[in-house]
């Protein structure tokens, strides 16, 4: 064989077993999660909405951090986010086990409740070379919505129950996943400020 | 079946490169000392012998002295070529260690090859064929630019999406096979083993001076590339070992930088920059020939 088709096989060898590699099964990356919720807050115009006075629980959330994507943005195109965070290869590429929860965080709401600092990610704990990642709050926290399979249209409902005349810290959605990257169960939590 | 796309973290990855490469140097070092046994059983040992293997480890020594300058800018081109324009991302599976090994090792045979081919190159090779000996310590003799010439025909695994860890364990994995090949202990080994693998046999081969060896078996850790290509040759007389003019000299610094002193002595009495350039990429084989023509003429 010459030099060049040395070459020329040698190419091809290489695309065999890049693709080899690349075809390697992968671990769940929750890439595509199932009913990804596109959680839009009607907007809780000054003395407008004022909140479900129903009795709510009280959590206690330990502090989190988190590794995904962040960005501040209109709450109404968190879709976006989530499509960035779903196209985050190099994050789900890190991951050392299939992730059984992610958090949507949403704080620093602007004045009018229409924009914020949203949050999502996955536990840093199950990143590998993970950055330093976004902080949850530690706190008491009322639960909005308790741990179940809840619609995308009850996420957006729960929305409209928060108490918009409270200074609001944080908004934490939580959703649990099976090892095969299905939705089984999310719940909503809120830090109301002092 | 699970194991093969369990998830390392890099820095499993760093720390298992680390422990194979330091502990392989402490079986190696257990070895050499069988070799020398065995010397001294056939009565084999010289002055000479022993020289050549302490210049041979003070040569590792030179090298690592240098490496531990660049190295940290060597590993840097290979992240940021991964950070910046890999076109994939590849789990950190013992899958594509694999792969990468396969690809690390077509890799070092192309390397290899232009090492032998390249007169530049060829003066920092030609330190680590240069003993007249063959034995484990002769897999530690190293020139002072080994280190150089891996950064061009590995990066492009960097571009796939292999970790840069990754890369430097699957390069530590063809030098480390390698190293057990410098041996005159180990005849042949079965011939399905000889068929697809790197062998001692094989290398004897690499490392000779017979004509009908030069320029063969590029192989580091599979055979089947020399096959290939058709660079292979068997062994089937006795090897002897070498570089042509003979360093003749067991002064670790004099092997170490004889390729290149040889090299700037041929391009200070160059006739022009033509012939300077091409004793730089032309094979070192085309210096010689020039020589002989030369004294042909005069």
């Amino acid at each position: 064989m010459n030099l060049t088709q040395s070459v020329i096989v040698s190419a091809f060898i290489v695309s065999v077993v890049w693709s080899a590699a690349l075809l390697q099964p992968q671990i769940a990356t929750a890439h595509s999660l199932e009913e990804a919720p596109q959680a839009k807050l009607v907007v809780a115009q000054a003395g407008g909405q004022h909140g479900d006075n129903t009795q709510k629980l009280a959590v206690s959330f330990n502090a989190h951090t988190i590794v995904g994507n962040s960005d501040t943005l209109d709450i109404a195109d968190v879709g976006e986010l989530w499509q960035a965070f779903n196209d985050n290869t190099a994050l789900h590429a890190r991951l050392k086990k299939a992730p059984t929860r992610v958090f949507v965080a949403y704080q620093y709401f602007s004045n009018d409740f229409k924009r914020a600092r949203i949050s999502i990610g996955y536990e840093r704990k199950i990143v590998s070379l993970a950055d330093t990642g976004f902080s949850l709050k530690a706190g008491m926290h009322t639960q909005i919505l308790a741990p179940a399979k809840h619609s995308p249209q009850e996420i957006e409902q729960a929305w409209q129950t928060l108490d918009y005349r409270r200074p609001i810290e944080q908004v934490i959605e939580e959703y649990q996943l099976t090892e095969n990257n299905t939705l089984i169960a999310s719940n909503m939590l809120v830090l109301y400020g002092e | 079946m699970d194991w093969l796309t369990y998830v390392f973290t890099p820095d499993d990855v760093f720390w298992l490169e680390t422990f194979v490469g330091d502990w392989f140097f402490v079986i190696a070092a257990g070895l050499f000392v069988v070799e020398l046994l065995r010397y001294a059983f056939k009565k084999q040992i010289t002055k000479n012998l022993l020289g050549d293997s302490v210049a041979n480890f003070v040569t590792l020594a030179l090298y690592i002295a240098i490496v531990s300058l660049v190295g940290l800018a060597y590993l840097g081109i290979f992240f940021y070529v991964y950070q910046q324009f890999r076109v994939v991302d590849l789990p950190l599976t013992l899958w594509t260690i694999g792969c990468c090994i396969v690809l690390a090792d077509l890799a070092y045979y192309w390397e290899h090859r232009f090492l032998h081919k390249n007169g530049f190159a060829w003066a920092t090779h030609r330190v680590h064929h240069s003993s007249p000996h063959f034995n484990i310590s002769v897999a530690y003799r190293f020139g002072p630019l080994d280190w150089l010439f891996p950064l061009f025909f590995h990066l492009p695994l960097a571009l796939l999406g292999f970790h840069p860890f990754v890369i430097l364990l699957a390069e530590m994995a063809v030098q480390v096979f390698q190293t057990l090949l410098h041996t005159e202990v180990v005849k042949k080994l079965p011939r399905p083993i000889e068929a697809i693998f790197n062998t001692p046999s094989h290398h004897r081969v690499h490392h000779a001076t017979n004509s009908q060896y030069l320029d063969k078996n590029y192989a580091g850790i599979f055979i089947i590339w020399d096959r290939m290509f058709g660079t292979f040759a068997k062994e089937e007389e006795a090897v002897r070992y070498g570089v042509f003019p003979r360093i003749n000299s067991v002064n670790p610094v004099k092997i170490f930088f004889s390729g290149y002193a040889k090299l700037l002595q041929q391009l200070i009495n160059a006739p022009s920059w033509r012939y300077r350039w091409k004793l730089l990429v032309k094979p070192p084989i085309w210096a010689w020939q020039q020589e002989q023509l030369d004294k042909r003429r005069h």
